[in-house]
């Protein structure tokens, strides 16, 4: 050691020592920021460049540290180099320096750096000895044997210690390999020049050609600088240009990220890159991904079978191996100078959904959820043109609430909605899943029923709808019952098309609402016709009442003891233009049925007051009120504006009503009947003594007069029972103050009996057959100057 | 919230031997029980002959809610309300549904079992019929379940 100090500290000119020291730093700090590009990921091209500038750097940089410390080296005698040695030392440097770093770059391992970096030693030691077989100086060296094994032995373990620190996981490690290599190339150098000793001989020469000591130093020093330092000025560009690079990847990234499309970068089937909007989609981080095969992302896709020119679709297996629908497309491109292979993933779910919810709507009644019309029509088609005999076997039943109406009239849509969708939930209660079930619109629904025809299992499944929808309906505190009728016809027998197969459910339906609702009816041919001319007869009862071929019959009234006129019945007739004359028994029940009464009353009753005008002022006039008109909450209105229009009197007419009004909603019917009462109208209970429980109804409601029903009159006085009727019921209106009247009295015999038991009034073919207006006009025309003289 | 009480009746439509047949109505009890009893409802079922009667009291909501969900279950047929009135009490408070077994001597004593040409019972009736079901909890004739002693309700 000391004489290692000896030799730096006395044999060598200091400053020229620190100007080694800084190549050497210099030299040593490039050889490991060199290589560490050359074991960064890049092109092999790239790579190799960096490699060949470090080792050209490293060992210009040694053999410029020997050099200038030669030069710093005072041996107090002339001293000189050999060119042909000294170009020898520095291709040895290199060849050395190369195969160590060739070494530690192919053999990553300890062992490999510690060989490498050994030989990079060698290397140091190589250089040197060779450098100072071209030292000429006055004299003869003498070398110490073990120095030189030492200084060997130093440059080659710090050699290997370099490289083992340059590798070293820690980063302060890594800062001391430069400083390793350094220490490597000074303490070899140094430890080498204090093994030699220089005995002056002049009589040695120094042969010519030799290089002069200050311009080789000056030489070489600035090749060492310009070497290295260019070298590090290459590595400070590229280390710019490589930010710059990072910085546009980045950006790159980031463009790629906020797409809404995911993105894939591919090197052939290998994943190298992926965006956000993939990343999300497959519920994976980015490095999970990133090197794994195509494959494990799209099952069976190669990036060849990608097509560039349209979408395709796909299947995307996402982190839960769950299949995403996807469409994918691909774009060739370059990436760094290699093909690479863009994919671009567009997640269909979203679409999908909202395809699938658009079809939902399309063919789904949006109150109840069941299948729509639309749907319906679809199915229906598709079943009656399928070829195969289960599908095109099958049945059809329509359903009609049977009181769904008064629901929504009276408690309104809300209430009526709310129904529905309980109807549609019980329906699919009592249907299999087999069956289809759809809302037409309004309370119409259908069923198609699957599997088959069998009549036994037919019959079960229609009670069972009849008895689920018979049940009672509690809603916010409201029982509602409706009940359904259904009509039942089957595929292909009752028809071979939609509208045959319709029509006659519909026929079946309309016969089981005939047949008194709450029940099902299968098709029958025979309905067909009868059905059929029910329907032409309304289409005719609608077109009679524009074509104006109603007319009114009157049938007089008279005083049972007087004899004289007290007014008359209006009775309508329709006169058919093809039929004749069509009885009121054929036609009013079905304009009850089809709502038509309503007009057909209100028609009645404008007519009959009009034509009442034209009598004498004492006389009244009666007219029959349907139950059906009880239905409309107008109705008083209705006549009120009707006896304003004609300026008839109220006093004069008479609403003949029969228990039917009473029997169905008698709070409602009874409120009417005040409500006219108070405008000073009478009222009459018709048909007396043929209903239920018609006496319970005079103690409701103080009825004007009672007519005792033609059946009872027509007996009298033979048959004892309608005798005692007839009697009782003119005692029973006597004491209640209310008229009685004998409808049907056709002989002498019935109209002096009647009379005898207390009767008001008569009205029958004995007195008179109901006649046209004109003809009761002249008729009471002429009974009021008889009465005038009487 | 106001107390409303149901009651109505209905053909049993199970199929099974009879001892099948006590079994599902043993298990319709106990499963309402339970569901009855999160509902804040109470109530009981008589099944005699073929015919249920099931009372039903609590707040309108589950009620209707309950009594929907009855009008869906297919394990019975013609189901007619008898009787759906707001109520001052309980009459079943201590039962969230009990089971009740009429024996021949009880039938007679409930003559609407076959006046099915009257739904609505006259207002005297159902309150005799609830009235005598809650008579028969109390006598002991609870099935599957041992008779309470005390007639106090267990709120």
């Amino acid at each position: 050691m000391i004489q290692l100090y000896t030799c730096v500290a006395h044999q060598h000119d200091l400053r020229l020592v620190a100007v080694a020291a800084i190549i050497c730093a210099l030299g040593t700090y490039s050889t490991f920021a060199m290589g560490r590009q050359v074991l960064r990921d890049g092109p092999v091209t790239e790579r190799l460049a960096w490699a060949i500038t470090g080792v050209g750097a490293t060992s210009t940089a040694i053999w410029a540290t020997h050099f200038i410390a030669m030069l710093a080296y005072e041996p107090s005698m002339a001293f000189g180099f050999a060119i042909g040695q000294t170009v020898a030392s520095l291709l040895v440097a290199i060849v050395l320096v190369g195969l160590g770093a060739g070494i530690v770059l192919a053999r990553r391992s300890l062992a490999g750096r510690v060989i490498g970096g050994g030989v990079i030693g060698l290397a140091i030691s190589a250089m040197h000895y060779t450098g100072m077989n071209a030292y000429y100086v006055q004299g003869t060296l003498n070398w110490d044997g073990l120095t030189v094994a030492v200084s060997v032995a130093v440059g080659v373990g710090l050699g290997s210690l370099s490289m083992v620190l340059g590798f070293s996981a820690d980063r302060r490690l890594r800062r001391l390999a430069p400083l390793s290599l350094l220490g490597a190339v000074c303490g070899m150098h140094f430890l080498g020049m204090s093994a030699v000793t220089i005995a002056f001989d002049p009589q040695v020469e120094i042969p010519g050609g030799s290089l002069d000591a200050t311009i080789l130093s000056i030489l070489t020093a600035n090749a060492a600088f310009l070497i290295v330092g260019s070298s590090l000025a290459a590595l400070r560009l590229w280390h710019a240009s490589r930010r710059r690079n990072e910085a546009e990847n980045q950006r790159l990234r980031n463009l790629a990220d906020i797409a809404v499309e995911g993105l894939m970068i591919c090197d052939g089937d290998i994943v190298t890159g992926i965006n956000h909007s993939l990343e999300r989609v497959i519920g994976l981080p980015r490095e999970a991904l990133i090197g794994a095969p195509l494959q494990s992302i799209l099952p069976g896709l190669s990036t060849a079978e990608i097509p560039t020119e349209q979408e395709a679709d796909a299947v995307l297996q996402d982190g839960a191996r769950t299949g995403i629908p996807v469409r994918v497309i691909a774009r060739r491109t370059t990436i760094k100078a290699k093909p690479h292979i863009v994919v671009a993933v567009r997640d269909q779910r979203e679409r999908l959904r909202a395809e699938a919810e658009m079809h939902r709507l399309a063919h789904h009644d949006a109150l109840t959820g069941l299948a729509n019309r639309h749907q319906f029509n679809q199915t229906l088609a598709a079943r009656l043109s399928s070829r195969r005999g289960e599908d095109g076997t099958f049945a059809l039943l329509l359903l009609d609430l049977d009181r769904f109406k008064l629901v929504n009239d009276t408690l309104g849509h809300a209430m009526g909605d709310a129904l529905l969708r309980r109807v549609a939930h019980r329906l699919q209660r009592a249907l299999s899943e087999d069956d289809l079930v759809a809302r037409l619109g309004g309370d119409e629904f259908a069923v198609i029923k699957g599997g088959g025809t069998d009549l036994p299992g037919l019959q079960a499944l229609a009670e069972r709808v009849n008895d689920i929808l018979a049940r009672p309906f509690l809603i916010d505190g409201h029982i509602l019952n409706v009940g359904t009728s259904i009509g039942i016809a089957l595929a292909p027998s009752d028809g071979c098309t939609p509208n045959l197969l319709m029509g006659n459910a519909d026929l079946a339906l309309y016969g089981a609402k005939e047949d008194g609702r709450g029940r099902y009816r299968m098709f029958e041919a025979s309905m067909n016709a009868r059905i059929q001319a029910r329907r032409s007869l309304e289409l005719d009862l609608r077109r009679a009442i524009a074509r104006q071929e109603f007319a009114l019959y009157y049938q007089p009234q008279v005083d049972a003891r007087t004899g004289t006129y007290d007014g008359a019945e209006a009775l309508i007739r329709w006169r058919h233009p093809e039929r004749g004359l069509v009885s009121p028994a054929d036609f009013i029940p079905l304009a009850e049925e089809t709502g038509l009464i309503g007009i057909l009353g209100e028609w009645v009753l404008r007519t009959a007051c009009t034509e009442a005008l034209a009598w004498p002022e004492h006389l009244t006039v009666a007219v029959n009120l349907s139950p059906v008109q009880f239905r409309d909450a107008r109705l008083a209105a209705t006549i009120r504006n009707i006896l304003a229009e004609t300026g008839f009197p109220a006093a004069r007419l008479e609403l003949e009503i029969t228990e039917g009004s009473l029997l169905q909603d008698e709070q409602r019917t009874l409120s009417i009947l005040r409500e006219l009462r108070a405008l000073g109208i009478r009222i009459s209970m018709d048909d007396f003594g043929t209903g239920y429980s018609s006496l319970s109804y005079l103690s409701r409601f103080p009825f004007d007069k009672i007519k005792i029903d033609q059946s009872f009159v027509r007996r009298t006085p033979h048959d004892k029972d309608s005798a005692a009727i007839v009697r009782a019921i003119a005692m029973l209106g006597a004491s209640l103050g209310m008229k009685t009247t004998a409808e049907g009295v056709e002989t002498d015999v019935q109209s002096n009996f009647i009379a005898g038991q207390g009767c008001d009034q008569l009205q029958g073919y004995l007195i008179s057959r109901p006649v046209p207006a004109d003809a009761i006009a002249d008729l009471f025309a002429a009974s009021v100057p008889r009465r005038a003289t009487a | 919230m106001p107390l409303y009480r149901l009651l109505y009746r209905s053909d049993v439509h199970l199929v099974g031997t009879e001892a099948g047949i006590r079994q599902q109505i043993a298990e319709i009890v106990h499963a309402s029980e339970i569901r009855n009893a999160s509902d804040d409802l109470t109530g009981a079922l008589l099944h005699t002959r073929g015919v249920f009667i099931q009372a039903l009291e609590g707040p309108l909501p589950a009620i209707e809610t309950t009594f929907e969900r009855i009008c869906c279950d297919l394990r019975h047929r013609r189901v007619e309300l008898l009787e759906f009135v707001q109520a001052e009490e309980r009459v079943f408070g201590e039962w969230s549904m009990a089971g009740i077994r009429a024996d021949r001597t009880i039938q007679k004593l409930f003559p609407q079992l076959d006046a099915r040409e009257e739904p609505f019972l006259e207002p005297a009736s159902a309150q005799a019929t609830i009235g005598l079901m809650r008579a028969l909890l109390l006598a002991g004739s609870r099935e599957g379940a041992s008779p309470r002693v005390s007639a106090a309700p267990a709120s």
